[in-house]
């Protein structure tokens, strides 16, 4: 076999690896390249590791997204500033009175006063509500269903969470407004003072849920009920809040599972069906456990068909909620949450621009280097670690 | 309609793309990075750039994914490049051990990872982009190819020796048998 098609059997092989089709399997069809097959898609799964432990953390990306706002703010607020001048320095220049003059002084009196706060109130610009009908933190920013991206279970996970919180801040802010409304406030149900406590916020249980909560304490749950424009949230009912993953399974273990690197508790109580194996894709219904990287899993479940192993225990009545979660009863000020992302394809989809570009020398130390993003040829005839093959005939872009 | 929003610094356009293509961006700096902290900077630092490219109106950008996983594996090679001139131990910023109930196996499975990532540095800046953008973002052959701007043939040869070469540094033919 030829050097050429070699490459191309290996990247065959390599879709049907993703695909989850046994090692053994791929290389029982090319018995004369075994050998070699084998290191190099061992070697290409050693490559996919780091990918893993890709959770992206909340925090992060909250981080980031404000860094960019801030900055975004600050060059609006600059060309503001130069648009005023301009316009003052024209109308000097067009008119040439002493009026135009002083309109100018006043400009820049105004722009200076404004930039040190020292103007009353109704003249400054107005600021975004801190959580309220913020479009920065409206649930159309998260990553929207069918977008067509990859999306691992992990980033699965980070997308219920990043909506969960964007409930429990809207929520939050309605009691401080002490706007009434029907709320769903996502968190971590914790005994408070006597009462009950959720992600922060107080909820008032009636007696017939006590029991339920009493099971649920410490669970992370769903609390739907109505805001009475006191600051209090009325509890109508309590459940846990289930995010329903589709993943890879990595790895299976007496007590942790790995879907996509992340780490999953099995117990007695977790369901098992569709005889799940290593490499293939499951879905997983799992609730967040405070303070862990972990999540406790209530149903793992394969592509075989096949009675379940175990059953979840009587109390735990879980809702289904996929990735993004969906609340019969939204908030009346909140955006609607994207709907449930569909099963990863294997290919992605392009962002919705136009046309075809690479990066640009913007990075001055680009310079310095051998950049190689111009260059519609393979780069490695140019370096000396990897020529231990026969060169092909590069596919040169016409 | 989105990127034409945000070429006017609208909040929101730039919060939608912001969130739409973050993950993809912090796949691509995580996969080839083991130090948190300097993947979310620099995950950051890739959109602060297009809020620049943006502002100053530097030229079209015709593929956004392309240009920001592009500016992605600048910053990473602009990274990695200092860290190799000033080569410093930084204990407080190893990666911390994820949760597992078999201790021995997270502490061979994180130098198992930091021991690829290492010999993935040795790589050539192209093939060390294909294994990120063909890896870490899941993309196929023809994907990765127009985001590259190379031909698909070109692409397969370079997942090839990228490979190849990984095989030897990770020395998977010695341990295997």
């Amino acid at each position: 076999m030829s050097q050429t098609d070699l490459v191309d059997v290996l990247e065959n092989c390599l879709q049907k690896l993703e695909a989850g089709v046994p090692l053994e399997v791929i290389l029982a069809n090319y018995p004369d390249q075994r050998e070699e097959l084998r290191e190099l898609l061992l070697t290409a799964l050693a490559a996919q590791s780091p990918r893993r432990h890709a959770r992206i953390p909340a925090s992060a990306q909250v981080d980031s997204r404000r860094r960019l706002l801030a900055r975004a703010e600050e060059l609006v607020e600059q060309n503001h500033r130069r648009g005023f001048i301009a316009q003052a320095l024209r109308l000097a220049r067009e008119h040439f009175q002493s009026a135009a003059i002083v309109l100018v002084m006043l400009v820049l009196l105004f722009i200076a006063l404004r930039s040190v706060g020292a103007l009353p109130a109704g003249l400054r610009a107005p600021q975004p509500a801190a959580n309220q009908g913020d479009p920065a933190l409206s649930s159309s920013a998260v990553l929207p269903a069918g977008a067509g991206l990859p999306t691992t279970a992990a980033d699965q996970l980070n997308q219920a969470i990043t909506a969960d919180q964007q409930l429990a801040g809207q929520v939050e802010s309605m009691i401080s407004a002490r706007q009434p409304g029907e709320v769903v406030l996502p968190g971590f149900l914790k005994a408070q003072n006597g009462g009950w406590a959720v992600g922060g916020a107080s909820v008032q249980l009636p007696p017939a849920l006590e029991e339920q909560a009493q099971a649920l304490s410490g669970a992370y749950v769903e609390v739907k009920g109505r805001l009475d424009g006191s600051g209090a949230l009325l509890a109508e009912d309590v459940s846990p809040r289930v995010i329903t993953l589709e993943g890879r399974l990595e790895r299976t273990g007496s007590s942790l599972w790995f879907v996509d690197g992340l780490a999953l508790r099995v117990s007695d109580q977790t369901e098992i069906a569709g005889a799940p194996q290593p490499g293939e894709r499951v879905q997983a219904r799992v609730s967040r456990l405070e303070g862990q990287d972990e999540l406790l899993a209530l149903s793992i479940t394969g592509s075989r068909p096949s009675a379940p192993v175990s059953t979840p225990s009587p109390e735990a009545a879980p809702q289904d909620n996929i990735a993004a979660p969906e609340s019969p009863e939204p908030n009346l000020t909140a955006p609607q949450p994207s709907p449930t992302p569909r099963s990863i394809p294997s290919t992605g989809t392009q962002p919705p621009t136009a046309g075809h570009d690479e990066p640009d020398d913007k990075d001055d130390d680009d310079a310095n280097h051998d950049d190689d993003d111009n260059h519609g040829d393979d780069d490695d005839a140019n370096h000396d670690d990897d020529n231990d093959h026969d060169d092909h005939g590069d596919d040169r872009k016409h | 309609m989105l990127f034409e929003r945000a070429k006017k610094l609208d909040r929101q356009a730039l919060a939608e793309i912001h969130d739409l293509y973050y993950p993809p961006v912090y796949r691509y700096v995580h996969y080839r990075l083991d130090n948190e902290q300097v993947v979310e900077d620099i995950s950051a630092e890739v959109f602060l750039r297009l809020l620049d490219h943006l502002h100053k109106q530097k030229g079209e950008i015709q593929n956004l994914r392309a240009w920001l996983l592009g500016t992605a594996a600048h910053l990473v090679s602009d990274y990695l490049r200092q860290r190799y001139r000033k080569p410093v131990e930084d204990l407080e910023n190893c990666e911390a051990l994820p949760a597992s109930d078999d201790p021995h196996w997270t502490v061979e499975h994180n130098d198992d990872h930091r021991e690829v990532r290492e010999a993935m540095q040795q790589l050539t800046r192209d093939q060390q982009h294909v294994l990120a953008l063909r890896f870490s973002q899941g993309l196929s052959v023809e994907e990765t190819a127009q985001l590259m701007n190379k031909t698909a043939g070109a692409i397969k040869v370079l997942q090839f020796r990228a490979l190849a070469t990984l095989r030897k540094l990770l020395r998977i033919g010695e341990r295997a048998k």
